[in-house]
């Protein structure tokens, strides 16, 4: 419907451009009589139209054509600047031009969802080929608003030949040395998060269907108690000065052992220790308890203003959901697979499968909308606790006591 | 004001042939005749592109709005003489696209609850509530379906349950406002599905293509019970058992909550609303009036760091303008001696960090004022362990340094073009009556200067009173006071504060707020630079 609307005004404008050159020109051809015929595609029944990011796009263009040899439904990937999509899409639904899908990160869906613009998908039984943690990502007040394609996480890095084998406990790694590439005034709540689960202390409390609620979770002794080790403990291990390029720089010189990091690092590290020269471990606890890092995961999620929720539906869930289209997508971007098969076929790669492995116990990153409210009181005090710059405890209560201000007003 | 005068030209006779005549732009060359239809061609074919997709969305005052604009824009051009006209329509319809627009789209936004939470109109909320209001039975069982059109042109639900371990299996029908009922008569397939029944059209995917919308919100419930559920598809070949979690009721316009029985109502505020002030999201866009003004001064939150924001914004924006306005003129009367040498090559060494893209050079500052291995520290300072972004004095010491640096080469532009226009024969004849090279400076160089440089300096302190790129880039704002109560750190300006409050708190992006604060933002600049320009005026008539 929406095609021809368009293809209406384009020739309208295409006649009105021919007219009024021709009116300059005052030439004396004739006029020609149908000039917007070539414009107007009768055949096309409907269009998808899907908002990806570059590297999805190519991965995509195969399946977009299955699906319209199949079901006569074209598929349109626009290609736009990652970080701009979620904006974009919620500016753009209201005012009805907004695409039918779009690409995007799971922590989006609180948002997404507040702003009214996306709609639940439904996966049925093949909700069971992807990992637990991708879907748990994409679940919001217990309902499923995306179809999970990729996931990343945090591991321990390290230096082959100083950590051969896999680090039984965390003095093993201060042992040899690790650092999180930290920043003095804001910290790094994020890749401190493993270290902070281990104690028992998580970010949000999380209703029976896993879904986060509003409640912090680390407003407890658990808390305190991470606190105090940071103090005592974490400001013995941890240069708060050392930021990403100067962490990148000792692991790559063999200076330091062990580095918290995620997939991205790896690469460069391997430029500097050889492809053999570093190994992915599962970060061992601190505190007793699992050390479970964030789950960032990436996914589909259909608007809640397309005209055509069957065919994005299908699409999603026919087309995008199979093994092939998910390696199809693994192979053009790199993302660890979020569909157990391809998470397998892909497990050859040493990167794939290392951070793979070390996040089977990730936890998603909350996406309800007061996270953003946590990080810059979580990150400003963890790097104050570095430092050791005040009472341990007092400085976590202070903490708490503004991110719960900062959530209810 | 001598700008205005080639219009004066324009009320002397007439004089049509005369090559400078600018009551009619000379005699027209055939050449530039096509090229000036052309252009016209284009912007005509451009603006009926957007009218016509403005009529398909029901615009019409814009779609009048764009039809005049166009067709004044012909006359215009068409039409002889009128020269000065010519000349500054583009200008001005740039000007009310991109300026006055813009503002006066800002304008109204501060007086309505548009953010993140109140996107859209009350229709695509309750849409978006009613698609999100029900969820999925755990283990419920799947079943097969066919979209069946009775003659009165309803979708109903053909429903197959596949039968468990052998048992046969069972049919159903039902639609929107009859419950499901168990049938036998319904024609099969070879597989046991149902594919059809008497007195209803079977409906293929293709001719649901336009009813997509419609079927996905269809709920046929299982029994009189609703407590039994309901059953949706959404693909039209499987069916799932569901649970309303949220019921709208038409009449009352209300929203009851199943879990808890909670009652939420449309009451105004642009959300459906429960008695106890909860609300649902997503809301919708409304106005509020002056609410988001409210918020700004009693909002304890805000409030409370505002005026500490507002003092170090004034001081932020001034010394930089002081200091790069003195460093820029030192160094341009330095290098306006003429007996320095190789003068070229300084000038344009100077030219250097105004080249340089500022989004870098931010990043390379942040990088060199790193308190442990930053170049600062290390080298020139010999190791010593200035904390240059984690100190509350020392960061705004360093945000300075940082603009000082980007800033004063455009000062020093400025300020050498406006010397060498100071006539040479004012500080020669100086000299003879004897005066120091102080006094030339003070008495006859600066004011001079002042005549034509006051105007950029002031534009110079409004563009960094918002100057949001680099102190976000450099240091965020912070450090942060650990101590606030809100996320507020040393080096916020207003402008990063807004950007802090508006579109980082828990509610998502506020774009009525954060208007409202632009707003104030905007009238105190303005006045600043209204009251700086009286002033350059007075100047002006000394001279």
């Amino acid at each position: 419907m929406k095609t021809k609307k368009r293809s209406l005004i384009a020739a309208g404008a295409i006649s009105a451009v021919a007219a009024l050159v021709l009116a300059g020109c005052a030439s004396s051809t004739p006029t020609p009589t149908d000039s917007s015929s070539p414009s107007e595609t009768p055949t096309e029944t409907a269009t998808l139209t899907v908002w990806v990011d570059d590297l999805v796009a190519k991965s995509l263009e195969g399946v977009a054509a299955t699906f319209e040899a199949e079901t006569g439904v074209a598929v349109e990937l626009v290609i736009k600047d990652f970080g701009a999509i979620r904006d974009e899409f919620i500016t753009a639904v209201p005012t009805g031009e907004g695409p039918d899908i779009i690409a995007g990160a799971h922590d989006w869906t609180g948002k997404l969802v507040a702003a009214g613009v996306v709609a639940p998908v439904e996966l049925g039984a093949k909700v069971a080929d992807f990992r637990e943690n991708s879907v748990a990502a994409f679940t919001y007040d217990g309902q499923l608003y995306g179809v999970p394609f990729g996931v990343e996480n945090i591991a321990l890095v390290c230096n082959s030949e100083k950590v051969p084998a896999q680090p039984a406990t965390w003095d093993e790694v201060v042992d040899a040395g690790v650092q999180i590439a930290l920043n003095p005034d804001s910290g790094d709540p994020y890749h401190m998060y493993p270290l902070q689960t281990s104690f028992g202390a998580t970010v949000f409390k999380q209703d029976a269907s896993g879904s986060y609620t509003a409640e912090l979770g680390m407003d407890n002794a658990e808390g305190v108690k991470f606190a105090k080790w940071l103090a005592s403990e974490g400001s013995k291990v941890f240069d708060v000065n050392a930021g990403y390029d100067i962490v990148m720089e000792q692991i790559k010189s063999g200076d330091l052992a062990c580095w918290i990091t995620g997939p991205w690092a790896a690469p460069s590290i391997a430029e500097g220790l050889g492809e053999d020269g570093y190994s992915i471990y599962t970060i061992p606890s601190v505190g007793g308890q699992p050390a479970q890092q964030f789950l960032g995961a990436r996914g589909f999620y259909v608007s809640s203003k397309t005209e055509q929720p069957l065919f994005a539906q299908q699409f999603l869930a026919d087309y995008i959901s199979t093994e092939a289209v998910q390696t199809e997508i693994y192979k053009i971007g790199g993302r660890i697979p979020a569909h157990k098969a391809a998470f397998e076929a892909a497990s050859g790669d040493k990167i794939t499968k290392g951070f793979g492995d070390a996040g089977t116990i990730a936890v998603p990153m909350p996406s309800i909308p007061q996270m953003d409210s946590v990080w810059a009181s979580w990150g400003a005090t963890e790097a104050a606790l570095l430092q050791k710059k005040g009472n341990p405890t007092e400085l976590w209560n202070k903490m708490i006591a503004d991110i719960k201000t900062a959530i209810g007003g | 004001m001598t700008e205005l005068k080639p219009a004066e030209v324009t009320k002397k006779p007439r004089k049509r042939s005369g090559k400078f005549a600018l009551d009619d732009g000379g005699t027209p060359s055939l050449k530039g005749t096509l090229i000036k239809i052309l252009a016209l061609g284009v912007i005509d074919a451009i603006s009926l592109f957007i009218a016509m997709a403005l009529l398909g969305q029901g615009e019409w005052g814009m779609v009048a709005l764009v039809t005049f604009v166009t067709l004044l824009l012909n006359y215009l051009y068409l039409r002889r003489g009128g020269l000065p006209a010519k000349y500054l329509a583009p200008g001005l319809v740039f000007m009310a696209i991109f300026q006055i627009y813009v503002v006066v789209f800002s304008g109204y936004i501060a007086f309505t609850n548009y953010g993140s939470l109140h996107n859209s109109n009350k229709e695509d909320a309750l849409n978006a509530l009613q698609l999100g209001g029900q969820q999925r039975v755990p283990d419920s069982a799947t079943y097969n379906i066919k979209i069946l059109e009775g003659s009165d042109g309803k979708l109903n639900f053909l429903l197959t349950l596949p039968g468990e371990d052998g048992a046969p299996n069972q049919y159903f029908v039902g639609n929107q406002d009859s419950p499901l009922q168990q049938i036998s008569n319904a024609e099969l397939d070879d597989s046991g599905i149902a594919v059809g029944l008497e007195g209803y059209r079977t409906l293929k995917l293709v001719d649901l293509a336009g009813r997509q919308a419609e079927l996905v919100r269809i709920k046929v419930p299982v029994s009189d019970n609703p407590a039994d559920g309901i059953i949706m598809t959404p693909d039209a070949s499987l069916a799932y058992l569901y649970m309303p979690t949220l019921v709208y009721d038409k009449e009352a316009d209300t929203i009851t909550r199943a879990s808890d029985g909670k009652v939420f109502s449309d009451v105004g505020t642009g959300a459906f609303t429960a008695s106890d002030g909860e609300e649902l999201a997503p809301g919708w866009r409304v106005e509020v009036g002056f609410k988001n003004f409210e918020r700004a001064f009693t909002e304890e939150r805000i409030r409370g760091p505002l005026v500490k924001v507002a003092i170090w914004t004034f001081v932020f924006a001034g010394l930089t303008v002081l200091l790069t306005f003195v460093v820029g003129l030192g160094l341009a009367l330095l290098f306006n001696d003429n007996r320095l040498r190789g003068k070229k090559f300084y000038r344009a060494a100077m030219i250097l960090p105004y080249a340089f893209p500022a989004f870098l050079s931010a990043f390379v500052w942040k990088a060199l004022f790193n308190e442990k291995y930053g170049f600062i520290n290390n080298v020139i300072l010999g190791g010593a362990q200035v904390p240059w972004l984690s100190d509350p004095t020392m960061a705004k010491v360093a945000v300075l340094m940082v603009n000082l640096w980007l800033g004063f080469p455009y000062m020093f532009l400025i300020t050498t073009g406006a010397l060498q226009a100071i006539p040479e024969e004012l500080t020669e004849s100086a000299k003879i009556d004897g005066a120091t090279a102080w006094q030339q400076f003070r008495l006859i160089k600066l004011p001079l200067l002042l005549v034509s440089i006051a105007p950029l300096l002031i534009t110079s302190f409004a563009f960094n009173f918002n100057n949001f790129t680099l102190i976000y880039l450099v240091t965020g704002g912070g450090p942060k006071d650990i101590e606030a109560d809100i996320n507020v750190g040393e080096t916020d300006i207003l402008i990063t504060l807004v950007y802090k409050i508006a579109f980082s708190t828990g509610e998502g992006r506020d774009y009525g707020l954060a208007s409202a604060f632009s707003i104030l933002i905007f009238l105190v600049v303005g006045t600043i630079s209204y009251l700086g320009f009286r002033r350059t005026k007075t100047l002006e008539d000394v001279n």
